[in-house]
């Protein structure tokens, strides 16, 4: 069983503006603003406690939906829209996928168990350390999209979060899928050092669960609502296993935001990664190389992955070479 | 050590506990969220000589409110309520009298305080957002703690003014929502809830003490101005100046100050007395049906010793003995139901003379 690449990522904003208070700005279409999205935003978020300083980031799934996402300070989002005029304000900027239900079920029908069930399927998504380096270039353009316009409207009854749409994801989304599945790391406290292995294992498991990292302080983290907390000083444990990663192109230099906390993650996106991106992968034991009888096998099986191949027109979708679906139209709609 | 062992041994759990809602309504910063810090804090060491306390159900909970108190006090603006969050507290006390369990702290009201955001109150309710839990919390609510910032009464409220302050305090949507949480509550046979009307930031009136200081009684007669419907008859209500420190400037801005907690604990004291009056009442609908209950087993222990002695000794004896003992099960319900609600009118007394 693998990771199977997503129809798309639709964005969630979260946070107030300088004249409402009211905090839903953006809503994927098809969720509402309770319910799950409203338990682990409000995990992450937690009023904005701690967040001057450090941000947080989110992992969430259950039942072939995950979102992640960062909340933060709403200055490192925007130089301008970021404070009521009394308090600095924060907010939560995300994107939530939905795994298609068709997609599911072709993922299922590979395995040998026939696990026909379609939580078994795990979509895709940013590594913590592309997360931390580069949300203020992902998330600063849709928290900006979606408050100029909402940001001096007073407050009344008509007032409604903006559906969004899903679109392609900011991050690289590798086209043969990612890694292949883990067990789910173990609930509780987890300190710094394991954060990244700790979120790669999150990723790779298709078991609900609520992962939030960035707490300096275990003693005061929320932990309501949270299955895996990442709190610095957490008490020491061994990092969970987490899947080989795949090597990802080097990010594009991001444009510098004036006053905004872009300026230093600037510089380390400038460096040439490409040289050091070994060092900063995970330690993990190497795959086992491909033995000469399995190449030879590999003519007579089914094939696997073949981007572009067209979809033949009047069969059942279980007919169809499995793989990656096709994107949708960029000109239909708003794409986050 | 041994009266603790002993009323622990009998003093109910926070589920035996009547349960008390109370909704805070208030515009936008009017200082909602800071108030419940307060009023946490001034009541957390024990308040007056029956030393009513109040705790959280969660200790870290507890924990967390002081430390935003103290963050308060470093200058550190609030933080804006997000999400709809109900505190869960307990008030314990303490009555005077006799013998071992005197003065001995027992729990009192289990109270669930929900704190609005404050823009709840101008939202539609909908299935898809927050604004409909909160309709329902309201809904249940025995008290609604409406807080207006002191600020709009430096000045009376004039009828050049008034328009201005309407718009201000959402007073409004306070009075539109007061009326429909009776309304529902009386369709559901409840009684109306208790209105206590905050006014925080009550020290920015008593600064201006001698070149335009306001007394309560003048801003009461301009607050029953602003919301007639909170004042109806029959409806309970008290009107309470509140502050908890001078961690902003008048015009709002955040600064250092020491804590320091006027009246914040009296409007929980009110709310409490008038609930305990809801429930002396119910408690007294529930002595009836008891009295009702034992007068029935009564009767028939007295149809069965009607009959001639003999027939009571070799017949009827053990009929007899089951009345009997559903007499003597009765009596101590009974028994303990009047202490209960002995008890119940004691704390009601005290709370209503402390919130006055």
């Amino acid at each position: 069983m693998e990771n199977v690449p997503t129809a798309g990522w639709a964005a969630v904003v979260y946070g107030r503006t300088a004249a409402a208070d009211t905090y839903w700005q953006a809503v994927p279409a098809g969720v509402t603003q309770t319910g799950w999205l409203a338990r682990v935003v409000y995990a992450v978020f937690d009023k904005g406690r701690e967040l001057e300083e450090h941000p947080r980031f989110l992992l969430a799934q259950e039942s072939r939906r995950r979102l992640v996402g960062v909340a933060c300070a709403a200055r490192e989002l925007s130089g301008e829209l970021h404070s009521d005029g009394l308090r600095e304000l924060f907010c939560f900027v995300g994107w939530l996928t939905v795994l298609p239900a068709d997609a599911a079920h072709d993922t299922a029908a590979d395995d040998d168990d026939r696990a026909t069930d379609a939580d078994k399927v795990c979509p895709n998504g940013p590594e913590l350390d592309e997360l931390a380096d580069s949300y203020v270039r992902w998330a600063g353009p849709i928290y900006a999209d979606m408050m100029t316009s909402r940001w001096h409207e007073p407050m009344s009854a008509a007032r409604r979060a903006t559906t969004t749409q899903p679109g392609p994801a900011p991050w690289y989304e590798s086209e043969d899928g990612a890694a292949s599945l883990v067990p789910c790391p173990d609930t509780g406290l987890w300190p710094a050092e394991t954060w990244p292995l700790l979120w790669s294992a999150a990723m790779a498991t298709p078991d609900p669960l609520t992962c939030v990292v960035g707490w300096q302080r275990a003693g005061t983290a929320r932990r309501n609502g949270v299955t895996h907390l990442g709190a610095a000083n957490a008490a020491r444990r061994a990092a969970p296993v987490a899947p080989p990663r795949k090597p990802r192109p080097a990010p594009e230099p991001e444009p510098l935001v004036p006053g905004s906390a872009s300026l230093k993650l600037a510089r380390a996106d400038t460096a040439d990664t490409a040289d050091t991106e070994f060092e900063t992968l995970p330690v993990v034991a190497a795959a086992a190389p491909v033995s000469f009888r399995a190449r030879l096998l590999v003519p007579f099986t089914w094939p696997r992955r073949r981007v572009g191949l067209p979809a033949w027109p009047g069969l059942p979708a279980w007919c169809q070479f499995p793989g990656r679906r096709r994107k949708r139209p960029r000109d239909r709609q708003r794409r986050y | 050590m041994t009266e603790f062992k002993r009323e622990a041994r009998f003093a109910p759990g926070r589920d035996a506990l009547p349960s008390m809602r109370i909704s805070l309504l208030g515009a936008s910063k009017s200082g909602k969220s800071c108030y419940i810090l307060g009023m946490f804090a001034a009541l957390v060491r024990g308040q007056g000589y029956h030393q009513y306390s109040l705790s959280t159900v969660h200790h870290e909970d507890g924990i967390a409110m002081l430390q935003e108190l103290e963050d308060l006090g470093a200058g550190k603006p609030p933080l804006g309520t997000d999400e709809p969050r109900t505190h869960e507290f307990t008030l314990r006390g303490g009555l005077p009298g006799r013998g071992q369990a005197a003065g001995v702290q027992t729990g009192v009201i289990a109270i669930d305080l929900t704190d609005f955001r404050g823009g709840a109150i101008r939202e539609q309710p909908l299935d898809e957002n927050d604004t409909k839990q909160n309709y329902d919390q309201l809904r249940q609510s025995d008290s609604i703690f409406v807080v207006l910032d002191s600020g709009h009464f430096r000045q009376p409220v004039t009828p050049a003014r008034k328009n201005a302050v309407i718009q201000e305090t959402w007073a409004n949507r306070i009075g539109d929502l007061i009326g429909w949480t009776i309304r529902e509550r009386e369709a559901r046979g409840l009684p109306a809830p208790s209105i206590a009307v905050l006014l925080t930031k009550w020290d920015f009136l008593n600064d201006q003490r001698g070149t335009a200081a306001r007394g309560l009684a003048d801003v009461y007669q301009d607050v029953r101005a602003l919301l007639p419907v909170a004042f109806g008859i029959g409806l309970e209500q008290y009107v309470f100046g509140v502050s908890i420190g001078e961690f902003s400037d008048p015009e709002g801005n955040p600064r250092q100050a020491h804590i320091g907690l006027s009246g914040v604990e009296n409007p929980l004291f009110f709310a409490a007395g008038c609930f305990l009056t809801s429930q002396t009442q119910s408690l007294q609908g529930a002595r009836g049906q008891l009295a009702a209950e034992r007068t029935a087993i009564d009767a028939r222990l007295a149809k069965l010793t009607r009959w001639p002695a003999i027939i009571q000794q070799y017949l009827l004896q053990r009929p007899i003995a089951e009345r009997r003992a559903e007499l003597k099960d009765k009596d101590d319900v009974i028994a303990a139901h009047d202490l209960r609600a002995a008890q119940v009118a004691e704390h009601e007394k005290v709370l209503r003379g402390l919130a006055t």
